[in-house]
């Protein structure tokens, strides 16, 4: 198997770009899932990825971006599902991998959609 | 022909595969097999120093009752298909969620996560291997049973039952946590169902109160081994104290381990500090704020003028001792002078509570460690090297001064011929203490990932030839870590194996046994 980590950075590389133009027009709003997306985020994400010292995620994304994007992820303009889907499933680096049975389909989705959709964090 | 599988269990035809899959999938459903790469990718990722593909499972079996588990043996011994139980699956930096050996199945019971009771008087919880600590400690607080957790630094994500079988090690005055396991449900090779202790008796309601039924006492040997599928956990959970002061210690020379330790031991047996006392290393504690690549750049071990710059910049000892001292107020009053006497009678310790220290990042997850919080600060040992590799180092060692220097600076001087840094800690047991050491190196650097892995060989080597055992270790390295304790020891493992798993398809290789 091929390098996972290298085969992440590509999918950001190629994605980057993407997700950015793909902000505007505004899609239509799931209040709902954009809700149940931040009560997972909190839930899953927020331990490592957290605001201020002590989240070894927003630790490590400083490092990576240097200050050229938000280290905090909820913070982040450029996000899409399927990006954060890929990083949830493989992990990175040190983000551990999620497993379906611990995050199942339907919540990453959740997640994804409430990290890509900026305006109500 | 290219196999429809990512990989094949040894010896088993992907004819005779094919077959078994077929009834994984009427036993569980389709939804609940899992073979294609895409869905498997989440237990393929390990951070130990050998290619991935040596622990490429072939399939993932999403079980979520006793019921299945015991068809799924059934098939499993029809085809002689071996099964890898995972519990959370976050063994990280020991195997992570993949099998000890290409083309094990993985049996993932995350699913199967049914807190079945806790009882707030008689402090104890019985509950299935997918529960993880988050959850139990959001049950515990919604249904206010005042009672305290013990976790491994990995809290949230990380259950009691995976860290417990594999004998892990918590803060809390229960931080031994095999010590306080109460009685297990195990489903045999066989398919049968055995209830440890008092759980074999019908109509009893003590299997979660008397550890030792009657008889040989047998959870032992479903500890880091591969006799049975737990499906079922007691433990007994600490009761909420009225009052807790966790507080630091630092020592500035790395010689002061012997002092700290020769210190701690007596307050530790007689109980003064009740709970696992971490000894941690300034390059411990030091990534939790600081970065390596601000003090030292190129190969080759940090060297010990940047590891004092570090400790200087971020407030640190060269040793951090975390600790603290639970019950009443009074109580808390009494040992606190006890404390203090014993540790300033020398000059050299400086000792900071709470009210000094609590805006610290690294005392801030330690003290949460300490009275069960949740907490992922310690991750933060990755960002160290970045890359993504890591193995802990774990020998035990007595709980003596000179023991533990003698310890540090082998591992040390090992881990400096490899070009890695010494993250190392000590956890304080009852009378002994678990060295831990995370072994960490850049996964994505070949070079790098040659050197750890001859690095993890000789520390193994050298520490088992002065008689250092080692309490846990990844995947890799479990057949090593077997041999060091010698062929009387491997062979009743092995004669157990083949009296309770006589097919061997109960995770074949799990501490060396086959
Ligand atoms: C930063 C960091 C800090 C860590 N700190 C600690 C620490 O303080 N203390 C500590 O102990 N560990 C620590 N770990 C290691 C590890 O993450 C924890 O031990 C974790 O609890 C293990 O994962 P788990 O609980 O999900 O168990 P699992 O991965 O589910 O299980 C662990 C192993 O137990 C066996 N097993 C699991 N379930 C069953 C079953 N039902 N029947 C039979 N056998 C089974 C399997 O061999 C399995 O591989 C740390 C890891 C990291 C990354």
């Amino acid at each position: 198997m091929k390098n996972i980590t290298s085969s992440l950075a590509l999918v950001f590389m190629l994605l980057a770009p993407l997700a950015s133009s793909a902000q505007s027009p505004a899609p239509a709003v799931d209040e709902t899932l954009l809700r149940r997306g931040n009560e997972l985020y909190q839930y899953w994400c927020a331990t490592c990825h957290g605001r201020g010292p002590g989240h070894p995620g927003t630790q490590a994304l400083e490092t990576r971006y240097g200050g050229a994007l938000p280290a905090v992820l909820e913070d982040r303009p450029n996000l899409t599902p399927d990006f954060v889907g890929a990083f949830v499933r493989n992990g990175i680096s040190i983000m551990p991998f999620f497993r379906k049975t611990e995050i199942n389909d339907e919540e990453l989705a959740a997640i994804g959609a409430y990290l890509s959709h900026t305006p109500i964090k | 022909m290219a196999s429809k599988y990512i990989a094949l269990p040894k010896g088993v035809s992907e004819k005779d595969f094919d077959a078994a899959i077929v009834k994984f999938r009427e036993i569980l459903g389709n939804d609940s097999v899992l073979t294609s790469a895409e869905q498997l990718a989440p237990y393929t990722k390990t951070m130990m120093p050998v290619s991935d593909a040596e622990h490429t499972l072939s399939a993932a079996l999403l079980a979520t009752t006793v019921e299945q588990i015991q068809k799924i043996v059934a098939v499993c011994n029809q085809y002689k298909v071996p099964i890898w139980t995972i519990s959370t699956g976050k063994n990280l930096g020991y195997g992570s969620a993949a099998p000890a050996e290409r083309g094990q199945v993985v049996l993932d019971l995350k699913r199967m996560n049914r807190i079945l009771e806790v009882d707030k008087d008689l402090a104890f919880a019985l509950v299935e291997p997918g529960v993880t600590y988050q959850q139990l400690y959001d049950y515990i607080k919604e249904h206010k049973l005042g009672l305290w957790l013990s976790m491994p630094a990995p809290t949230a994500i990380a259950g009691p039952v995976g860290n417990t079988l594999d004998r892990g090690v918590g803060y809390t005055p229960y931080g031994e946590q095999f010590l306080f396991a109460c009685g297990m449900e195990v489903v045999l090779a066989n398919g049968e169902v055995l209830r440890t202790g008092m759980g074999s008796m019908p109509n009893s309601n003590t299997w979660q109160v008397f550890k030792w039924g009657y008889g040989p006492y047998l959870d032992g040997i479903f500890t880091q081994s591969n006799y049975g599928i737990v499906t079922k956990f007691g433990f007994w959970l600490m009761p909420a104290p009225p009052a807790f002061k966790p507080f630091a210690i630092q020592y500035q020379h790395e010689e002061d381990i012997v002092e700290i330790v020769e210190t701690i031991r007596p307050l530790r047996i007689s109980g003064v500090i009740p709970n696992a006392v971490v000894i941690a290393h300034a390059l411990y504690e030091a990534p939790v704020t600081a970065k390596r690549s601000d003090y030292v750049s190129g190969p080759g071990s940090i060297p010990d003028e940047a590891v004092h710059r570090i400790m200087k910049d971020h407030k640190l000892g060269i040793w951090n001792v975390y600790a603290a001292l639970y019950g009443t107020q009074e109580q808390i009053d009494v040992n606190w002078k006890i404390v203090m006497e014993a540790f300033l009678r020398s000059g050299k310790a400086k000792i900071l509570t709470e009210e000094e220290v609590a805006e610290d990042a690294a005392f801030t997850y330690r003290a949460k460690l300490m009275c069960g919080e949740m907490t992922l600060t310690e991750f933060s040992l990755y960002n160290w090297r970045g890359g993504g590799g890591s193995m802990w180092f774990a020998p035990v060692s007595q709980a003596r001064g000179s023991e533990t220097l003698k310890q540090m600076a082998l591992t040390k001087q090992i881990l400096a011929k490899y070009g890695l840094d010494y993250s190392g800690e000590f956890i304080v047991g009852m009378r002994d203490m678990h060295h831990i050491v995370d072994v960490l190196y850049d996964k994505t650097d070949p070079e790098q990932v040659k050197a750890a892995y001859q690095c993890f060989d000789e520390l193994l080597t050298e520490f088992s030839a002065r008689g250092y055992g080692t309490y846990r270790v990844n995947t890799a390295f479990m057949d090593k870590v077997a041999e060091t304790y010698g062929p009387v020891q491997r062979n009743i493992h092995k004669t157990l194996k083949k009296a309770l798993d006589p097919n061997g398809i109960l995770a074949p290789g799990k501490s060396g046994i086959r």
